[in-house]
């Protein structure tokens, strides 16, 4: 009767690492062969075959990617997202103190209420998606994670296609929120102390980039000189500047992982995709591919740095059979 | 509530490496295999939290109701 069983599951826990098989693959066997016979079957069960594909593919991510190093990401990542809005959604498309959308809404044949285009619900759901990850249950935070990336996708598309005036240069804005929930979404539930910490700090952040990089003073940014959003990759995070930062980001993780710190490299190149994204797309439309091969040439430094790593931690790893003891 | 086979494992794989639980041996029955894990000392700080928090829950749900039947709701739509 449990032969068939065993024979299913050896089957289809080709889906877990191998590591993992080995370690926990008979434990596993044992609890599903204890639940058949209890329900008196001799097959793995439909939902059980899903379980144990979608389980082992959590297990070959975090095979991947450690889930500390995952929650890490994610609290900054979400922190960022929820920063993102926050100023985006305030700053850029609605502008509420000094009136001076004035003479962006001249320019505009159609508003939405009283923003400017229909961005600022990418902006709401991802603040609330942000906020959820602090205050409210997992699902909720990942659902709203998903609306995000629905919102965006549509915003994408409308931006694309130009319906209305509504779509006008916002697809730059929705293709970073999206990428961002996006890489939440696919990690570990985030810290959330450290995603309010991470919020605040790229809030701090914004505000030092634009009064020190950015084309025009920030007083003048935050009373509403805004065209949009869009506008935000011009004041506030430029593709140049993200594009540079990418590269010392890159460089000091490549740097971290050498001087085993590992696990913040890692961090801090999962908390570039967006940013490399954001710089490789401006340089893909902007026909500047040298922005594409320098930022490879970046993440391939950082893999080389991680491959050098692993290589010195096998070669000190002395073998038991190998060790000696002093009988002294 | 039931748990599915795969859940429980990756649930025990994630307590285990944020310390919560630790193995405490495995034991071969009729042919088969079962692991045994323990509470870890950081694992029944939070079990006792969250205990804690959800007496606090209940307490103040009780309390609720009680004040709900004292002011004569019982029964009606309230």
């Amino acid at each position: 009767m449990s032969v068939r069983l065993s024979r299913d599951f050896h089957r289809w826990s080709i889906w877990y690492p191998k590591r993992w098989c080995e370690e926990n693959g008979a434990a596993m066997l044992g609890t599903f062969l204890d639940l058949a016979d209890a329900e008196g079957r001799d097959r793995l069960t439909v939902l059980e075959k899903v379980g144990i594909v979608t389980g082992g593919l959590v297990a070959r991510g975090e095979a991947l990617v450690p889930r500390e190093v995952q929650r890490l990401a994610s609290s900054i990542l979400v922190g960022l997202l929820g920063a993102f809005a926050l100023f985006a959604g305030v700053v850029f498309e609605w502008a509420p103190w000094g009136g001076a959308n004035r003479v962006v809404l001249e320019q505009f044949t159609q508003t939405f209420g009283h923003f400017l285009s229909p961005f600022v619900i990418v902006a709401g759901l991802a603040l609330t998606a942000m906020l959820a990850s602090v205050i409210a249950p997992d699902w909720l935070y990942r659902s709203l994670l998903g609306a995000t990336i629905i919102a965006s996708l549509a915003v994408m598309a409308l931006a694309h296609w130009g319906i209305g005036q509504f779509g006008f240069l916002r697809a730059t804005p929705a293709f970073f929120a999206c990428v961002i929930a996006l890489l939440a979404l696919l990690s570990a539930a985030p810290r959330r102390r450290v995603a309010l910490i991470s919020a605040g700090g790229w809030l701090v952040t914004f505000l030092i980039s634009t009064a020190v990089f950015g084309p025009l003073p920030l007083a003048h940014v935050v009373s509403g000189y805004p065209y949009g959003t869009l506008t935000f990759f011009d004041a506030v995070i430029q593709p140049a500047l993200a594009y540079f930062g990418c590269l010392i980001a890159l460089l000091a993780a490549a740097l971290l992982t050498l001087i085993r710190r590992a696990k913040v490299g890692a961090v801090i190149v999962l908390v570039s995709i967006p940013f490399a994204t954001l710089s490789a797309a401006h340089g893909w439309f902007g026909r500047d591919q040298i922005y594409l091969v320098v930022l490879a040439l970046g993440y391939t430094a950082t893999a080389a740095a991680a491959v050098v790593r692993m290589t010195r931690h096998a070669s000190r790893a002395t073998p038991p059979e190998e060790i000696t003891i002093n009988p002294q | 509530m039931r748990l599915k086979v795969s859940s429980l494992y990756a649930a025990l794989d994630r307590l285990a490496s944020d310390g919560l639980i630790i193995r405490a041996g495995d034991e071969t029955v009729d042919g088969r295999l079962r692991r045994y894990f323990a509470l870890s000392d950081a694992g029944a700080q939070v079990l006792r939290a969250e205990a804690d928090r959800l007496a606090t829950q209940s307490r103040v749900a009780k309390e609720r109701l009680d004040a709900r039947r004292a002011a004569g709701f019982a029964g009606g739509a309230a």
